[in-house]
């Protein structure tokens, strides 16, 4: 009985090794470098960009007409397709190395999205000062989202502010 | 290497827009002012723009070289210059600041500074901050002229960086443009420039300003976030790279 127990524990052993052989390429496989990193989340970014420039399409117009509840539809969508975004962004596996500096950028990109839709908010209340004072937040932070992340030379998934304003 | 760029950042301007391509990292800075400013009618302000140039790696020595520079400024901000005095560039080129002032003084639309690595092989790449002195340059066709005189007073060397303004449509009514002057090409690989151009004169009795700007926020807003100006940066490897600058206004007055 002993003796099988002791099998069944060297057993155990064996298959402990024998997982862990098998789990160590498949983690190894999963660590990304920057390039790699890059290359999965661009196309993720470029999608949220190209929606974006529908979704912002006679944002300024409405705003300049005073039609701040239909333009503040603009900016709630954008807050929503943001958050979407960043789902898939967290997803991908990050390069050990950048860990941090790639949670604090998702950080500064979930900071985003609430601040569109505070503007959002804002805009339907017909607030204007609020909306002023999350709009130039929002600029703030997309240079903050932008320059943690200066190291991956990011084309898509730089925030270009411009856009909003 | 992570902490390189940090420190890298850390050197930018504090504020400044950055963009990355390879190991090139540029900045681009600036601003208006007073930040407050009339909603419809332009007054005078001084208007700042500054860029950087730094290589991701710390090493300056491998930077390529900046051979042309952009500068588009928001459509709210316009340029005048009638009854303003100009200057040729033969007045100011060769000559030291001192005689640049004293024979262009009047035509002084805005100061500002150049920093210069010169590689001047066999001798090790050196660090050179100059100042830049913005004249009132003649017309070329319909373009205005700004002539920037860039002035070292150790080692001694001078050139002059003719931008040539342009009126564009849309989002950026006017573009400064200029290129490195063929004769700097083989020593001077610019690191950072900054240009405040301010300059207020009197005409037919009249206050005028050569810059003058407004805080275009919409009707009942106090005040807008826009995009200031925006830099292209083109380089002799053939990499060009695009910095906007998003700033704000105040409506004076509030809403």
């Amino acid at each position: 009985m002993r003796f099988t127990r002791m099998i069944g524990g060297g057993a155990r052993v064996m298959l402990l090794l024998t997982a862990m052989a098998i789990a160590a390429p498949v983690a190894f496989a999963a660590e990304l470098s920057r390039e790699e990193y890059r290359a999965r989340v661009e196309p993720i970014c470029k999608a949220n960009t190209e929606a974006n420039r529908r979704i912002f399409k006679g944002a300024k117009a409405e705003v300049r007409a005073g039609e701040l509840k239909r333009a503040s539809k603009h900016f709630t969508r954008a807050a929503d397709a943001l958050d979407k975004t960043i789902v898939q962004l967290k997803a991908v596996p990050r390069p050990t190395a950048d860990e941090a500096r790639l949670a604090r950028w998702i950080g500064y990109l979930e900071a985003e999205s609430s601040l569109l839709a505070r503007i959002g908010r804002a805009l339907a209340r017909e607030d204007k000062a609020k909306a002023q004072v999350h709009s130039v937040r929002l600029n703030r932070n997309s240079n903050l989202a932008n320059n943690s992340v200066l190291g991956f030379a990011f084309e898509y998934c730089r925030i270009d502010p411009s856009r909003f304003v | 290497m992570i902490a390189f760029v940090l420190l890298l950042c850390a050197g930018m301007p504090a504020g400044a827009e950055l963009v990355r391509q390879g190991d090139l990292i540029v900045a681009f800075d600036g601003g208006l002012r007073p930040k407050e400013l009339p909603r419809t009618h332009a007054v005078p302000v001084a208007v700042r723009v500054g860029g950087d140039i730094r290589d991701a790696g710390g090493n300056q020595a491998r930077l390529p070289q900046l051979r042309t520079i952009a500068v588009a400024i928001n459509r709210a901000g316009r340029l005048y210059d009638r009854g303003l005095p100009s200057c040729e560039v033969h007045s100011i080129q060769p000559a030291t600041e001192r005689e640049a002032r004293r024979v262009c003084g009047p035509a002084i639309v805005g100061t500002g500074h150049v920093t210069l690595q010169v590689r001047l092989p066999p001798q090790e790449p050196f660090a050179v901050r100059a100042r830049l002195l913005a004249f009132n340059g003649p017309r070329e066709g319909p373009r205005k002229l700004i002539l920037a005189q860039v002035y070292a007073e150790d080692p001694p060397g001078a050139f002059v960086l003719t931008f040539k303004v342009s009126r564009g449509k849309g989002l950026f009514g006017t573009v400064l443009r200029t290129a490195l002057p063929p004769e700097a090409r083989n020593w001077a690989y610019l690191t950072h420039f900054d240009l405040t151009l301010n300059r207020t004169y009197s005409h037919r009795g009249r206050a005028r300003s050569y810059i003058s700007a407004a805080c275009a926020a919409p009707a009942g807003f106090s005040g807008a976030v826009f995009p200031f100006a925006r830099a292209t940066y083109g380089f002799d490897d053939g990499r060009t790279l695009k910095v906007t600058a998003v700033r704000s206004c105040r409506v004076r007055g509030g809403s």
